[in-house]
């Protein structure tokens, strides 16, 4: 028989598949090793789009990416990808790839009502110097800021950090995990006083019980949820509880399936607590051991402009984030109001419902796993509503121990590893610290080898104030890397659009296509993505996983973080910072910010000859040595040794991926539980050590209402997503133009029978109109996604109806993230459509 | 220009009580090779064609046949024809 490379494709199709099925096959003993499959070679990375960290195996031909398969020695995902994976060997190959900068230019001059014109590298630089030291000279620091991302990879976050905050003095750097995860954060560090989750993928397999509260994981973390799904059909007393404000695929597998009025989780999650108070149910031991009764702050507005008439109405917004102690028996009459009868009245849950609910986490037999993602997270309370969930998790004990566990889960592939472990935000820094806690600074100026004082105390603007202040002319030299912001954040007519196009203000926006954003800028700069760089990322269970440059990026596009380090080469220190803290430190004097910051010693100790052989790495190739590696290992300095440790730089190349805390080479899988985490104290139990007082906080907070709610003339709930095809707004997934038609334009999901009162039907057209802006879009009443009446939901991958027009941008006012979940709108049909 | 060949595995997760149904409607409906199936629900498929949509438009119908929990992408691969007539 003539055998062709295409049979043999198929047949290591057949064979991978059937690995990661878990099923025998008789012609196994065929199965070629991996290393030679396909004729090319095969190489791990982690895979580019959501949260979960799948493992893939990336085959490369001819500079280009050929195959891709998911990764079977992968803990993650074992083998599966989900449909997303179908779109890595194509989001480099786009038609409109970015491959040359383009500066807004008339007659050859910079305007900012010019057209995109292609300019060399160093023009680039030129300008972006220029507008960048003009704005230091005139306004200081707090003039220069920049918008980054949870998809950067470690290295570049940290490098971005470093220039940001230690460079040019300006804290005002963010992430758009500020959308994404920036309530979980605080729900953590205010529980904990630590981020990131105690317990690990490992817990799907010994838990009795699943709560999703708001979170679409069929969708969303399709590879996650199949875990959920093999533990709940092959042990048949395993229950799944779906808690959403609409109807959507994972309601499939639900035992309990609930769809509550938006906003009163936060009622159902203090109901719980209440059942378990009532019915005697409270684990004392644990409780009197590890749990510290705290009152939180009420009354905190919803972070609007403060001239909003609700924030000069909110008593406490100022003082938001305090607590104050009480004891149990406060905290017991605290959520006593919360009964079945108040609750479902509220929620419009059924009483029963709610009693199924709440006996899955009182009863001591059945192990607990809550997930949630941006349905708590997106949410003027969100961190609240962390804080509660953690709540019903302590009164029980049932946390930290495998199969109970309260479990975040991330949007973006390094929201974990980038955003909030390198403290990206802009009032973190690396490993949890502070720039406003003195001791903090301390210590980083102390790993940085700069002077006393060169970080700045004072906390920098975050995501949404960004663009207020882009508005307000007061943020005008701006750099937006890895993320669409333009599309993504909310109210975009209002503020986003207006601050990025003020005369006042330049705009750099770094991307690998002409994205929403890109569009918007002054200055967009080509972006090599992915395997066309040597990267690390790290996922929602705290592993940290890294890949090796694979192909070259096409034409002149690079790097975020050869972007971001051939920049600081621009400055000398004399142009960003004042004489008197360069006289602290003398033999700063004359040099580069470039020398200062990346030729310090640290980053620059490892040479290029340590780069595994056979891989490119254009970035250490383009500074002469491997910067990647110098960067991990300083940033490294900032967490081990207290409860960050993370293993030496080589080792993650060689592994898929460990779980921080790392030590002595072993890493940790439940955090806070003695025995499994070595940081917890011997005969404590457990010990929750983020804290000083080592315990856990349980915070009494109630229901309050939303930002914006519907009435007479909105009088819908408008809640914004995503669907399973497209990942977040688009810019990747979209350029894959066949594939757009499953899913091609957002569309508006409505209940029939509010459809039918308002007189439309599937696929008319309509305006979705707010307070704030519209689009206009088609009516969808079947389909994946089923709202309650009174509710519609509008997904926001679609650059052609940019939704965002329409939300509001109210935050949660402790971690200042959008709820994107909870708007008022109208539907409005379009004549003679 | 040269056709493209679109090759890909896929694991579908499927109601144990379904397999047998889901695996048939599979492949009377030409929508995917069937490879091989087990008793927890799960089946092996192969997808081949000529687009990316075609495989992808494969999957999601696939996905909405009921009884059908998930499916999940293996392996993909994407090579000019002319490379996949010659031998391995």
């Amino acid at each position: 028989m003539n055998v062709t490379r295409r049979d043999f494709i198929k047949s290591t199709a057949v064979s991978v598949a059937a690995a990661a099925a878990g099923i025998p096959l008789s012609e196994a003993a065929n199965v070629i090793t991996e290393k030679e499959a396909a004729g090319v070679a095969w190489h791990k990375a982690a895979c580019r789009f959501c949260g979960t960290g799948c493992g893939v195996t990336v085959a490369v031909k001819n500079n280009r990416i050929i195959a891709t398969h998911g990764d079977t020695q992968a803990e993650v995902n074992r083998g599966l990808n989900c449909v997303k994976g179908y779109f890595l060997s194509k989001i480099m190959y786009g038609d409109d790839r970015l491959t040359r900068p383009l500066l807004r230019m008339t007659n050859g001059k910079y305007d900012k009502e010019g057209a995109f014109t292609p300019i060399t590298w160093d023009q680039a630089f030129d300008i972006m110097a220029e507008k960048c030291k003009d704005a230091l000279k005139k306004g200081g620091p707090t003039t220069v800021g920049m918008f980054g991302s949870g998809q950067w990879t470690i290295w570049e976050g940290y490098a971005a950090n470093k220039l940001y905050k230690a460079g040019f003095r300006s804290n005002n750097i963010d992430p758009n995990a500020r959308h994404c995860m920036a309530s979980a954060v605080m729900g953590f560090m205010r529980t904990f006083g630590m981020d990131e989750p105690m317990g690990c993928y490992d817990d799907f397999e010994a838990a009795d019980a699943f709560v999703l509260w708001g979170s679409n994981m069929a969708e969303m973390h399709p590879i996650l949820w199949t875990r959920v799904t093999d533990r709940r059909l092959s042990y048949p007393h395993v229950k799944v509880a779906v808690l959403s404000t609409f109807e959507h695929r994972s309601y499939e597998l639900a035992d309990i399936p609930i769809v509550f009025t938006p906003q009163s989780d936060l009622a159902i999650l203090n109901y719980i607590a209440n059942y378990i108070i009532e019915k005697g149910m409270v684990n004392q031991d644990f409780v009197s051991k590890h749990v510290t009764f705290k009152r939180g702050t009420t009354d905190i507005g919803y972070g609007l402009r403060p001239d909003h008439p609700l924030e000069k109405k909110a008593k406490n917004a100022a003082r938001a984030n305090e607590m104050t102690p009480m004891t149990f028996e406060e905290f017991k009459a605290f959520v006593k109001p919360y009964n079945a009868e108040y609750t479902s009245k509220l929620s419009g849950v059924p009483e029963d419902r709610l009693i199924k609910l709440a006996e899955l986490y009182a009863d001591p037999k059945v192990k607990v796993v809550s997930f949630w993602t941006m349905g708590f997270n997106q949410h003027t309370r969100g961190v609240w509503a962390n804080n509660l969930v953690y709540n019903i998790h302590l009164l029980t004990g049932k946390i930290a121990t495998p199969g109970n566990s309260p479990f975040s889960l991330t949007g973006q592939p390094s929201a974990c590893g980038t955003a909030r472990e390198v403290g990206t935000f802009s009032h973190r820094l690396p490993a949890d610290m502070l720039v406003a806690n003195p001791k903090h600074r301390e210590e980083a100026e102390k790993i940085w080898n700069l002077p006393e004082g060169t970080i700045v105390a004072k906390p920098g603007y975050h995501a949404v104030e960004q663009n207020r202040m882009l508005k307000d002319g007061k943020l005008n030299f701006y750099w937006v890397q890895v993320n669409n912001n333009m599309q993504a954040a909310a109210n975009m007519n209002e503020e986003g659009w207006p601050g990025y196009r003020n005369p006042d203000n330049f705009i750099v926006v770094s991307d690998a296509y002409p994205t929403v954003t890109a569009q918007a800028a002054d200055l967009v700069l080509p972006t090599a993505m992915w395997v066309e760089k040597e990267g690390a990322y790290g996922n929602a269970e705290r592993r940290t996983q890294f890949w090796h440059q694979l192909v070259k990026a096409p034409g002149e596009s690079r790097s975020d973080l050869w972007q971001l380090v051939e920049f600081s080469k621009r400055f000398k220190v004399e142009e960003v910072w004042p004489e008197e803290l360069i006289g602290k430190k003398a033999e700063l004097k004359g040099k580069t910010l470039y020398q200062i910051l990346f030729t310090n010693g640290k980053v620059d100790r490892f040479k290029n000859s340590e780069i595994e052989a056979g891989y490119e790495n254009d970035e250490a190739k383009a500074f002469g040595f491997y910067i990647q590696k110098g960067l991990f290992e300083e940033y490294a300095e900032f967490g081990r040794g207290h409860g960050h440790d993370l293993a030496p730089f080589d080792t993650y190349h060689e592994v898929r991926g460990l779980r921080w805390p790392v030590v002595n080479g072993k890493e940790t899988k439940w955090r806070y539980k003695e025995g499994t985490d070595p940081y917890a104290k011997a005969g404590s139990g457990w010990d929750f050590y983020g804290n000083p007082d080592h315990r856990a906080n349980i915070i009494a907070l109630p229901y309050e209402a939303a930002g914006e709610s519907p009435d007479k003339e909105y009088p819908y709930w408008l809640v914004t997503g995503r669907v399973l095809e497209h990942w977040h707004s688009g810019s990747m997934t979209g350029r894959v133009p066949e594939l757009q038609r499953s899913f091609p334009n957002a569309v508006v999901f409505m209940h029939p029978d509010d459809a039918q009162a308002l007189r439309v039907r599937r696929g008319s057209e309509v305006r979705v109109v707010s307070r704030r802006g519209e689009i206009r879009s088609r009516i969808e009443t079947r389909g994946r996604d089923k709202p309650p009446r009174g509710l519609v939901f509008v997904p926001w991958f679609d650059a052609s109806q940019l939704i965002n027009k329409v939300t509001l941008d109210a935050t949660d006012p402790i971690s200042k993230q959008t709820d994107f979940k909870k708007c008022a709108c109208k539907i409005v049909p379009v004549a003679g459509a | 220009m040269t056709r493209e060949v679109h090759i890909a595995s896929c694991v579908v997760y499927a109601r144990p009580e379904a397999v047998d149904r889901v695996s048939r409607v599979i492949h009377e409906a030409r929508l995917a090779e069937v490879h091989a199936a087990d008793h927890r629900g799960r089946i092996v498929i192969v997808l081949e064609g000529a687009s990316d949509a075609s495989i992808v438009d494969a999957m999601e119908a696939i996905r909405l046949l009921s009884g059908v929990l998930a499916v999940h992408l293996v392996y993909q691969h994407c090579e000019e024809e002319e490379a996949l007539q010659e031998a391995p």
